[in-house]
């Protein structure tokens, strides 16, 4: 008796929308406990001033008032713990799934694809996401269900029976008579087999060395960035906090008493529109000297290529004296008001433009074929349409990572901002970025009698606070960040 | 006594020999210098390319070819044509035989007739050449003028209506149908000038001969307007290149002149005054190398003074020397090992790429962590294997122990790039040699030495250059780890860089002109060290 759901199409469309469906309750799920840990971060009472950290025991409230019922800090910290673990699994989870669902043709669906969907309704449980659990499974089963026409059970007795035959095989084989040449060419490749194993896990071993010496830092940030104060500058700390100790009181302290939530505005001001203006200008510049045939082109191209050679601390000097208060410049900054406009224009035009994007983007303008600009022409196109229609399309990814470098240059930008807010130390200090704030933000604590010890949780949790959202968006646009560094180099 | 004065001369003449050897290969590699250096430097090949096409452009010319005015001739004429250059062709005489000719003819009473028949086939062959050029000028004008009018009518065809592939069609047509009816008539014109110009006899070897003087002497002397013509227009589009050029570099060039050539100059121009003030630009003075002497001179900067016992330059040099030989042979070990493999290769790929996305302070400050005094995880690892680490960027560091945290971060830091770049590289060797390597039973580290290397030459030149003049302009690294002071709390050393040093000159003491003197200073450092790579890796690098 042939099972009905065997090749059949409509099941196709079942698995399809149940997919959908499963996709969908992850997500709402992880909008979920989003909004909990949002709603827990807020509660967390900061205390006044960076003493009242040290010891958090005393002063902190230890038991919250939430819709009616009393929890302990300690149990805030191990639910906020919990759920951002969480919401990092479901997110990467969707995302991997999501991508899974558009990919499928209708030759993908075997017993594979069964055991696929079974393994990732077992990882959907990491998240506690039970329902989406019982519909993965349902999942599975219409797959098996479509491939062979037998359920989870029938499943398992035909590999068994699989199985079997190949044991059988195996013995026969065994069983007959082996040629010396056999039994020799089976010992070297034996012995080869060793040999690659033996380099294989060298390789392994070393590559693993150093990614793990490459990652302790960033762990050891993360973990004493959530460490309570005595932890921190203790002379044993420990590798490992459970849960119910992680201070996320630090980072809401940092973010508003310290004034973090300002500095990350103001990097955000400048990293966007300093991105913006940089491509503005890199377009019209790369197709200038990519597609436009004037007198001295090349010689104007290497002309701006040698000024890339040169430090840029010869910029640094003249440029500060360009945009102070004196005779012979702007006077931007130095003025002794606080004009905001001023400050950001400082921050942002001299990093405009930069003479490597425009050399980068120019290589790919100059891969658009020469005759489709002369048909376009005789289209009656004129250059700007040009630009904006075919060329712009073409350089699309070469302009999103100048766009990401371009974001990460400003946030990581340090010289020039502490230079130009030093000049007036309490009007500048409204517009540092965060690099500079890291470094000139005192996280010292006055025990007063001349005894002053920095707060290193404090400080570590600052530079987590600035470090990790880069890691995020590097995690997610990681392909094009290391084709862009990748191609500049070689190019280069 | 006599051998040993004969040895003495000898050993004499064979040290100058020697040293004529040495003193002619400097001369001739100079004065080949010197004339490379030259035909660089005047466009030589250019020049010599540009002669080669004008007498190309003259032979053809004068030899009827067909190409030149883009009118086919008629079959009668063609055969004409045909004729002549037989008849140049097949005169193999040499110029002693035309001159013997033309010497055996002078006393001749028929000289004369000779000179003038000639003289008038010579005449006519150059009437036609004239008129020839005169239709031909007109022949291009017409038909640029016919080509603008189509432009002319295709630009007035708006995209947007219905019909607009009809109307092109039909406006193509037109244009091809015009050109045929130019070309007709341009083709009656050219046979009327030779019905003009009939033809005599004329006795072909004195004929040849005359006909060669008469050659000679009209290649070197004919005009050359046509080309004249192009060069015009030329001409004409460029400007309005340079135009819509100007339009679109505007932006750029605007910010660049402002923020990067300005600078450049002003920097030279600020190491000159002495005494300047920013606040209302007065200088006190001019000094040409004042400021260079002084901050070649001062404390802690080539020297280590007494106080503090550390320089500028010994720190930046120890810094390169140490950091980048080390970055560049792990950074190319594991690009190679991560070659080699598949399984983990993604992540592991995303792990090494890490440091370069991250904020360079905040992980110093991380480091100065994990390098505590007491309690720091570098010194719980060393407890391990019973090791007291002692303290490494706190308060008792010593000089050394403070160097290797630095070099270790800014390894850390430097390696990702590397990383990204080599691993492209060797991603772009062809399968090929390896496999050819594999069949000759090579070992693998003989492979890597003898394939690997010599083809990301290239690429490790770039990234040596780049990270030397990287390792040059320390200055974050070190603020990171150690505050502003660049040294560890109550040292009496420090860890400054030349960069440093400049920083210093600006904000602290407030000396301007030591300072633009200074980064100069560095500027030219950076490009020594640049020239000297570059020369050096000449042999070793291959493309």
């Amino acid at each position: 008796m042939e099972n009905k759901n065997l090749k059949n199409p409509s099941t196709l469309d079942l698995i399809k929308r149940l997919s959908l469906v499963a996709i969908g309750i992850d997500l709402l799920l992880i909008l979920v406990y989003t909004t909990i840990v949002a709603i827990l971060f807020a509660t967390i009472q900061v205390p006044a001033a960076s003493a009242d950290l040290e010891i958090p025991e005393a002063t902190l409230r230890s038991s919250y008032e939430i819709f009616g019922r009393t929890y302990s800090a300690a149990t805030i910290n191990t639910l906020i713990s919990v759920l951002i673990l969480f919401i990092i699994i479901g997110i990467t989870l969707l995302v991997f799934s999501i991508k899974h669902h558009r990919t499928r043709e209708h030759y993908d669906f075997h017993r594979w694809e069964g055991g696929n969907r079974m393994l990732h309704a077992i990882l959907s449980l990491l998240t506690l996401n039970f329902v989406s659990f019982g519909i993965k499974l349902l999942t599975a089963h219409y797959v098996f269900q479509y491939a062979e026409g037998v359920s989870f059970l029938g499943m398992w007795r035909i590999l068994q029976a699989e199985r079997r035959e190949k044991k059988e095989k195996a013995k026969q084989y065994e069983n007959e008579e082996k040629t010396p040449e056999e039994i020799e060419i089976k010992k070297r490749v034996r012995r080869q087999i060793w040999l690659k194993i033996l380099r294989y896990s060298m390789t392994y071993i070393f590559l693993i060395l150093i990614a793990v010496f490459v990652l302790i830092p960033f762990y050891w940030m993360i973990l004493t960035s959530l460490k309570t104060f005595q932890e921190a500058r203790s002379n044993t700390p420990r590798f490992w906090v459970p849960f119910s100790e992680f201070q996320w009181v630090n980072i809401k302290f940092v973010i508003e008493q310290l004034d973090f939530g300002l500095y990350i505005k103001n990097t955000l001001i400048v990293a966007v529109l300093s991105t913006a203006g940089t491509i503005v200008t890199t377009v019209l510049a790369a197709f200038a000297f990519a597609r436009i045939e004037f007198k001295g082109r090349e010689a104007l191209f290497s002309l701006l290529l040698m000024t890339m050679m040169i430090p840029g601390e010869i910029y640094m000097i003249t440029n500060f004296i360009t945009v102070s208060n004196n005779p012979s410049g702007f006077g931007w900054i130095g003025t002794g008001v606080d004009n905001p406009i001023g400050y950001f224009a400082t921050m942002i035009l001299p990093f405009m433009t930069s003479v490597f994007y425009i050399f980068f983007l120019r290589q790919t303008f100059k891969q658009v074929p020469d005759a489709l600009y002369k048909a376009a022409k005789v289209d009656g196109c004129s250059d700007f349409k040009f630009l904006t229609r075919v060329m712009l399309p073409v350089g699309g990814p070469t302009i999103f990572t100048i766009t990401i470098l371009s974001i990460l240059g400003s946030w990581n930008a340090f010289v020039w901002p502490r230079l130009i807010t030093r000049v007036e130390p309490g009007i500048g200090s409204k517009y540092w970025l965060i690099s500079v704030a890291l470094r000139e933000e005192s996280f010292v604590l006055d025990k007063g009698g001349g005894v002053a010890e920095t707060m290193f949780n404090l400080q570590i949790a600052a530079s987590a606070i600035v470090t990790v959202p880069l890691i995020i968006v590097f995690l997610a646009l990681r392909k094009y960040i290391i084709r862009g560094v990748g191609s500049a180099g070689t190019k280069g | 006594m006599k051998t040993l004065f004969a040895k003495i001369k000898l050993g004499f003449a064979k040290v100058s020999w020697v040293l004529r050897r040495l003193i002619n290969r400097f001369k001739t590699a100079f004065k080949s210098g010197l004339s490379k250096v030259w035909a660089l430097a005047t466009n030589k090949d250019k020049r010599l390319a540009k002669q080669r096409i004008k007498l190309d452009y003259l032979k053809d010319y004068l030899a009827f070819e067909d190409y030149n005015l883009d009118v086919r001739f008629d079959v009668d004429v063609q055969q004409l044509r045909q004729e002549l250059k037989e008849k140049v062709k097949t005169s193999k005489q040499t110029q002693k035989q035309r001159d013997a000719t033309i010497n055996s003819l002078k006393g001749t009473p028929g000289y004369e007739t000779y000179i003038q028949s000639y003289e008038a086939a010579i005449k006519r062959l150059k009437d036609i050449n004239q008129a020839r050029l005169v239709l031909a000028t007109q022949y291009e004008k017409d038909l640029r003028e016919l080509e603008a009018n189509t432009d002319k009518r295709i630009n007035k065809i708006s995209y947007k209506t219905s019909s607009f592939d009809q109307k092109i069609l039909e406006v193509h047509e037109a244009h091809r149908q015009e050109k045929e009816a130019l070309r007709i008539a341009y083709n009656e014109a050219s046979y009327q000038i030779l019905v003009d110009h009939p033809k005599e006899d004329y006795q072909t070897d004195v004929m040849d001969a005359l006909y060669h003087v008469e050659l000679n002497k009209a290649y070197k002397s004919l005009p050359i307007e046509r080309r004249k013509l192009e060069r015009r227009d030329k001409f004409v589009t460029s400007t309005k290149s340079i135009l819509q050029a100007t339009l679109y570099l505007a932006p750029v060039m605007i910010l660049l002149a402002l923020f990067s050539f300005y600078p450049i100059v002003n920097s030279f121009r600020l190491s000159i005054y002495e005494g300047y003030s920013e606040i209302d630009g007065s200088i006190a003075g001019y000094t040409l190398f004042g400021n260079f002497i002084n901050v070649l001179k001062d404390a802690n900067f080539i020297v280590p003074s007494s106080h503090t016992g550390s320089s500028a330059l010994i720190n930046t040099t120890l810094i390169v020397a140490l950091s980048v030989p080390l970055t560049i042979i792990i950074g190319l070990a594991i690009a190679v090992g991560l070659n080699s493999i598949k399984p983990l290769k993604g992540v592991l790929q995303t792990i090494f790429f890490l440091p370069y996305v991250t904020n360079s302070l905040a992980l110093g400050l991380v480091f100065s962590y994990i390098f505590r005094n007491d309690g720091g995880l570098f010194n719980q690892f060393l407890k391990i294997f019973n090791i007291d680490g002692g303290a490494w960027v706190g308060v008792g560091a010593s000089y050394w122990k403070a160097m290797f945290v630095l070099i270790i971060f800014s390894v850390w830091n430097g390696l990702a790039f590397k990383i990204m770049v080599f691993l492209s590289a060797i991603q772009g060797i062809d399968e090929q040699y390896y496999q050819a390597a594999s069949i000759d039973a090579t070992p693998r580290f003989k492979q890597f030495r003898r394939i690997t290397v010599p083809l990301i030459s290239p690429t490790i030149l770039y990234i040596v250059i780049t990270s030397v003049i990287g390792g040059f302009k320390t200055y974050t690294s070190v603020i990171a780890l150690f505050g502003q002071s660049g040294a560890p709390r109550g040292a009496t050393y420090n860890l400054k860089t030349i960069v440093f040093y400049i920083y210093d000159f600006f904000e602290v003491t407030g000396k301007l002109s030591e300072a633009a003197a200074a980064s100069i200073i560095l500027f030219a450092l950076i490009l020594m060290m640049t020239l000297v790579q570059m020369q050096v890796s000449k042999k070793r690098v291959h493309y």
